[in-house]
C-alpha cells in the first residue's frame, strides 16, 4: 500500500505537487493522468525517492519512505520508464537480472530468474538472452523493460510511460499484456501517462492532475460518466466519450439469454468478452439492430439488441 | 589506379648516385626494362584499370589481387634495380627509390582503402594483405640485394641508434599520453563537480595548445635549467633545460587539451535516461560511475587517447630539437645535412607507429562501441 498525505514538493518558489494526498490500496493499478508538466512524473519519483518531497509524508506499507535508504527502497520497487532506460552495454539477461545482481542472489537464481520473466513476457530466451538492446525492437526493449522492473519480484511497480515511444499497435499489445499480467501478479501500481485512453483501459483508478494538484480521482467508468469539469471532459475526448464508455463495457453484461438460440448462420455475431464499442460498430456495419452473441467456441449464447445497448439493466 | 600508371609511365621509379651528396640520377621504367618490357607491365595495368572503371564484385576482387601483386613486387623491383643500375664497386654508390615509386605506393594504397569499402573487406583480410608485403619486403631486405638502395645504408649506418631512438620516441608518447590521461581524467572528474571550474580550466588548456611547439619548447629551456640548478634531486633526475624534461612537459601540455576535454564530453554524453534508471533501480553512486558511466564513456575515451597519441607521436619528432632524442633526431640530421633518405629514415617509422596507433586504437574503441565488455 501506497500512502501519499499532503505532499508537496517545490523547486525554488514554484509548487511541481502541492498538497497532494492519495492512497494506492495493495494490488490496485492506480494511472496518473495529466497533461506534461503537472507534476504527475514528479510525483511518482518522489515514492521511489529519485525526487525527495518537500512537505507532508509518502508511506509504503505504513512505513516512511525516509525511514529507508534509498538504495534499499528502489531495490524492492520496481520502475519502468521509456525503452531508452535500458543499459545499452549490457545484454537483455544482463539487464534484466540488474536489480537481483545488486540484491546479491546467487548465480543460478539469477538466472532461473531471468528465463522465468522472459518466458513471463512473451521473449524467447535462446533467441533474445545475449541480444543487446541496440538489436531489439521498440515492444520488444520495453517488454525487456518490464522484465527488469519485475526482476526482484517487487510488490509494487512505478512505470513513467512505459509506452510512451511505441507505435500505436505495439501500444495496445502491450497494455493488453499487462493486463494480462496484472490479473496474474496483482501487483501495486502507480502508471504515469498523457494518453487518456490508456489510461482509461489500464487503470483500477484513475487519478487527474492539473497544476501539481488532483483535479478529479475514480474508477474509469466514473470519470466518463461524470467528469468533474471541462478540463476533465476534455481529456476524456469530449464528444467521443460516449464510445469510450462503451469501451469499458463487456458485452456478456447487457446480452440476453432468455430468449430461443436463433439461427447460427447469422454473420452477424459478436464475441460475449468484447466491448459494447465493438458492437455498435458491427451494428453500423452490418445495418442491423441485433446481433448474435457467440462464446469463444462460436457457439450462439444470446442476443444483444441495440435497445439492450442502449440501456442499462434489465430493460 | 589510371593515375598510377603515369606514374609508373612519367616519373624516375629510382635513381642512382654515386654518393651520398650529389643528387642521383633519375632512372625511368623504360630505361629498365625496354619498351617490350614497359608494354608488358603497362598493358595488365590498363587491364586492371578497366576492371575498376565498371566495378562488380568480381571485377574488384580481381583488381585488390592486381594491388596486391603490385605491393609485393615493389621490393623485389627495387632489388632487380639494385642489382642492375648501382655500382658495387663504388663503397658510397647507392640506389634512391624514386618519385615515381612513392606516388604508385600512395596510390595502390588508396586503391586499398577504396576496394575495402567497396568490398567490405574484414579487418583480417587488410592484415593479411599487410602481412604479405611485410614478408616481401623482408624477404627482399635479407637477401642482401637491396642493400645498396640509399635508406637501407643510412639505416645500416646506425642500426643501434635507430633501434634505441625508436625505443625512446615510444617511451616519450607513452610517457606523455599516460600523465596527461591520468591529469586528464582527473580534471574531467573536477569538472564534473564544479560548473565554476570548467570556462578557466578549458581557456588555459586552450592557450597551452596554441604555442607554437618550438616556442613552448623554448619557453621551458630556462625555468627548468633554473630548478635543476637550484634543486639537486631535479638534476640527479636528469631535469634540465633541455633533454626529455621539457619535452615529456611540453607533450603533456598539448594533450592535456583532447584529453580533458574529450573525457569531460565522454563522461557527459551519456544519455540521462540511462543514469536515470540505474538510479531507479537502486544502485549506488559507485555502481553507476564503474558499471554504467565508465563503460559507457569508453569508446569516446579510446577516441581521445588515439588523438593524442597520434598527435604526440608527431610532436615528439620536433622535440628532438632541444636534445630529447627520438627519431627526430635523424629527420634534423637529414636536414642539416641535406641527405633525403636520413629524412625518411626518421620520419617512415613515425608514419608507421602513428598508423598502428590509429588502426589499434579504432578497433579498440569499435569493439566497445559494439556491446563488448570491459
Amino acid at each position: 500500500m501506497i500512502e501519499l498525505r499532503n505532499v508537496t514538493k517545490r523547486f525554488g518558489d514554484e509548487r511541481a505537487v502541492n498538497d497532494f494526498s492519495l492512497t494506492v490500496e495493495d494490488g490496485e493499478f492506480c494511472v496518473l493522468v495529466g497533461t506534461s508538466g503537472c507534476g504527475k512524473s514528479t510525483t511518482l519519483r518522489m515514492i521511489n525517492r529519485l525526487i525527495e518531497h518537500s512537505d507532508g509524508q509518502i508511506l509504503i506499507d505504513r512505513q516512511q519512505i525516509r525511514s529507508f535508504n534509498p538504495q534499499a527502497l528502489r531495490r524492492r520497487i520496481g520502475y519502468a520508464i521509456q525503452s531508452t532506460g535500458l543499459f545499452p552495454h549490457w545484454s537483455v539477461a544482463r539487464n534484466i537480472g540488474t536489480v537481483p545482481r545488486l540484491l546479491k542472489w546467487d548465480k543460478p537464481r539469477i538466472e532461473a530468474r531471468v528465463r522465468e520473466l522472459m518466458e513471463l513476457l512473451g521473449l524467447d530466451h535462446d533467441n533474445f538472452a545475449e541480444r543487446m538492446p541496440s538489436q531489439l525492437s521498440g515492444g520488444q526493449a520495453q517488454r525487456v523493460g518490464v522484465a527488469r522492473a519485475l526482476a526482484a519480484d517487487p510488490d509494487t511497480l512505478l512505470m513513467d510511460e512505459p509506452f510512451g515511444a511505441l507505435d500505436p499497435i505495439t501500444r495496445v499489445n502491450l497494455q493488453e499484456e499487462l493486463l494480462r499480467l496484472q490479473s496474474r501478479l496483482k501487483k501495486t501500481i502507480v502508471f504515469v501517462t498523457h494518453d487518456m485512453d490508456e489510461a482509461l483501459k489500464l487503470a483500477d483508478r484513475i487519478v487527474v492532475m492539473d497544476a501539481g494538484r488532483i483535479v478529479q480521482q475514480g474508477t474509469p467508468s466514473d470519470l466518463l460518466s461524470a467528469p468533474a469539469n471541462a478540463f476533465v471532459e476534455s481529456l476524456l475526448g469530449g464528444a467521443d466519450r460516449g464510445l469510450k464508455q462503451a469501451g469499458l463495457i463487456r458485452v456478456s453484461s447487457r446480452m440476453r439469454t432468455d430468449l430461443p438460440a436463433p439461427q447460427a448462420v447469422d454473420p452477424a455475431t459478436v464475441a460475449a468478452d468484447d466491448t459494447l464499442r465493438v458492437a455498435l460498430s458491427l451494428m453500423l456495419w452490418h445495418r442491423c439492430d441485433t446481433l448474435t452473441v457467440v462464446d469463444r467456441s462460436n457457439t450462439p449464447v444470446g442476443q444483444l439488441s441495440l435497445r439492450d445497448l442502449l440501456h442499462s439493466g434489465s430493460s | 589506379m589510371g593515375l598510377s600508371l603515369l606514374a609508373l609511365l612519367g616519373l624516375p621509379l629510382a635513381s642512382s648516385q654515386p654518393n651520398r651528396i650529389v643528387p642521383g640520377e633519375g632512372v625511368f621504367l623504360w630505361e629498365m626494362v625496354g619498351w617490350v618490357g614497359a608494354l608488358g607491365i603497362a598493358l595488365p595495368w590498363l587491364a586492371a584499370v578497366g576492371l575498376a572503371v565498371r566495378p562488380t564484385r568480381g571485377r574488384s576482387w580481381a583488381v585488390l589481387g592486381f594491388v596486391v601483386l603490385i605491393l609485393i613486387s615493389v621490393p623485389w623491383g627495387l632489388a632487380a634495380f639494385c642489382l642492375a643500375y648501382v655500382d658495387l664497386e663504388q663503397p658510397y654508390a647507392r640506389g634512391g627509390i624514386g618519385a615515381g615509386t612513392w606516388v604508385v605506393l600512395f596510390l595502390t594504397g588508396l586503391c586499398l582503402v577504396e576496394l575495402r569499402s567497396r568490398l567490405s573487406l574484414s579487418r583480417r583480410h587488410i592484415v593479411s594483405i599487410l602481412a604479405l608485403t611485410l614478408i616481401a619486403w623482408a624477404t627482399a631486405l635479407s637477401s642482401g640485394w637491396l642493400e645498396p638502395l640509399a635508406l637501407v645504408r643510412e639505416y645500416a649506418s646506425r642500426s643501434d641508434q635507430f633501434l634505441a631512438a625508436v625505443l625512446y620516441h615510444l617511451a616519450l608518447v607513452g610517457a606523455a599520453v599516460a600523465i596527461s590521461l591520468v591529469i586528464g581524467f582527473s580534471l574531467a572528474l573536477a569538472l564534473r563537480h564544479s560548473e565554476r571550474l570548467r570556462t578557466p580550466v578549458f581557456g588555459v588548456l586552450s592557450v597551452i595548445q596554441t604555442i607554437p611547439s618550438l616556442a613552448l619548447f623554448g619557453l621551458l629551456l630556462a625555468p627548468l635549467a633554473w630548478l635543476s640548478s637550484r634543486y639537486e634531486w631535479l638534476s640527479d633526475l636528469g631535469v634540465q633545460g633541455i633533454g626529455w624534461a621539457p619535452a615529456l612537459i611540453a607533450l603533456v601540455g598539448y594533450s592535456l587539451l583532447p584529453m580533458t576535454r574529450n573525457a569531460y564530453v565522454a563522461l557527459e554524453g551519456v544519455p540521462a535516461v540511462v543514469i536515470e534508471s540505474a538510479r531507479g533501480m537502486g544502485m549506488g553512486p559507485g555502481h553507476i560511475f564503474f558499471q554504467v558511466r565508465l563503460p559507457l564513456a569508453l569508446p569516446v575515451l579510446l577516441e581521445a587517447i588515439r588523438i593524442t597519441t597520434i598527435q604526440a607521436i608527431g610532436l615528439a619528432a620536433v622535440a628532438a630539437l632541444i636534445g630529447a632524442g627520438g627519431l627526430g633526431t635523424f629527420i634534423f640530421q637529414g636536414l642539416g645535412q641535406s641527405a633525403m633518405d636520413l629524412i625518411v629514415l626518421g620520419a617512415l617509422p613515425i608514419l608507421v607507429m602513428a598508423l598502428i596507433a590509429d588502426a589499434a586504437f579504432s578497433a579498440l574503441a569499435s569493439h566497445f562501441r559494439q556491446g563488448g565488455r570491459p
